[in-house]
């Protein structure tokens, strides 16, 4: 590829103000003896200048409201997520510290009790385990609704 | 205020520090993204759509790089995401002939160009413009509507400079040959 056509394949580039100190000065020096380049280089630089001056389209004006409250509601969102995740692992621990503490203090009640309302051992450790279960499938509940809630927020953001 | 403090209250959540800098760049950033997408209510919801990225992503924002370029790096993804699902091949769409259309252009043609110029309303090289392939578009309204460098279109684009210049030169050919086509005036000589 000669100098000449090397330079028209930079004239895009040149008139879009794109190329380095080097090319540009490169350009520079060809269009000033090359009559055909600088017409060309004309046309390019019309076809920039009327890029630059494009009308800007306006965003319509409820556009700047509206997505402030979507990116509020998001916020508000996410800070219950927060809340609603802190306080489950609070109930978590609380359930399972409850679990734990409870069969050392049956044991250590086992005699009182069970004079005190007047069943046998085997039963109090029956009604021990129905409310152990109990515990268990409300935590479960819990959970299951905490996470329809979720969900449902989720579609709704 | 500047865009550097309402970026830090931006960074730790400050939804009045976000509504600052949207009504700062709306113009700009609604432009772009009617200039990706050819449709308003499109643009309107990656619109949205941008500014919830923004608020997620605020801290993962390095303060020592322009915001600017940041925010239009998120409106790209934003943006290539959406002609991504709508159609996977439409950034740099070939013609149906197969080649890129910047290959189909004719030599010099300047005497034509420069009447067509004349003649030429901006709305209608906007129009021509929309015939372009989203990849085109974007690198001429960032390059020229933005007034951005081409270091800073890399750095949105997450591309070469070798490529964001190849792709503007070829942005401008391909433009040129569009309106061409509108005009009538066929092969330039």
């Amino acid at each position: 590829m000669n100098e000449h056509s090397e330079i028209r394949e930079l004239l895009t580039l040149a008139a879009a103000g794109a190329l380095d100190a080097a090319e540009q000065g490169r350009v520079e020096e060809h269009l000033r003896l090359c009559d055909a380049c600088r017409a060309e280089f004309a046309g390019w630089s019309r076809l920039s200048s009327t890029l630059q001056e494009l009308p800007t389209p306006q965003a319509p004006s409820g556009l700047l409201e509206q997505t402030r409250r979507v990116m509020e509601r998001r916020a508000a969102a996410r800070r219950e997520h927060r809340a609603n995740h802190f306080m489950l692992g609070l109930l978590i621990l609380f359930a399972w510290t409850v679990t734990l503490l409870n069969w050392p203090l049956l044991r250590l009640l086992n005699g009182r009790l069970t004079q005190w309302v007047n069943i046998s051992s085997g039963q109090l450790t029956a009604i021990w385990a129905g409310y152990i279960l109990l515990a268990w499938l409300a935590t479960v509940l819990a959970a299951g609704l905490l996470g329809r809630s979720r969900q449902q927020e989720g579609r709704t953001v | 205020m500047s865009v550097e403090s309402e970026v830090t209250r931006l960074r730790g959540g400050d939804i009045e520090a976000a509504a600052s800098l949207m009504e700062r760049y709306q113009h700009r950033l609604y432009r772009y993204l009617l200039r990706m997408t050819g449709q308003p209510a499109t643009a309107e919801d990656l619109f949205q759509q941008t500014w919830l990225r923004v608020m997620e992503r605020a801290r993962s924002y390095d303060p020592r790089r322009p915001f600017e370029g940041w925010l239009f790096g998120v409106a790209h993804n934003a943006a290539i995401d959406y002609l991504r699902r709508l159609r996977p091949d439409s950034l740099d769409e070939p013609l149906p002939s197969g080649e890129a259309p910047a290959e189909l252009l004719p030599g010099s043609g300047v005497d034509a160009l420069e009447q067509l110029l004349a003649q030429e309303r901006a709305e209608w090289v906007a129009e021509a413009m929309a015939d372009l392939p989203a990849g085109f578009r974007e690198v001429l309204t960032l390059r020229f509507e933005e007034e951005m460098t081409l270091e800073e279109i890399a750095e949105v684009l997450v591309m070469p400079l070798g490529t964001v210049k190849t792709r503007l030169h070829r942005a401008l050919k391909g433009l040129r040959r569009s309106l061409e086509a509108k005009s009538g005036t066929g092969t330039a000589p």
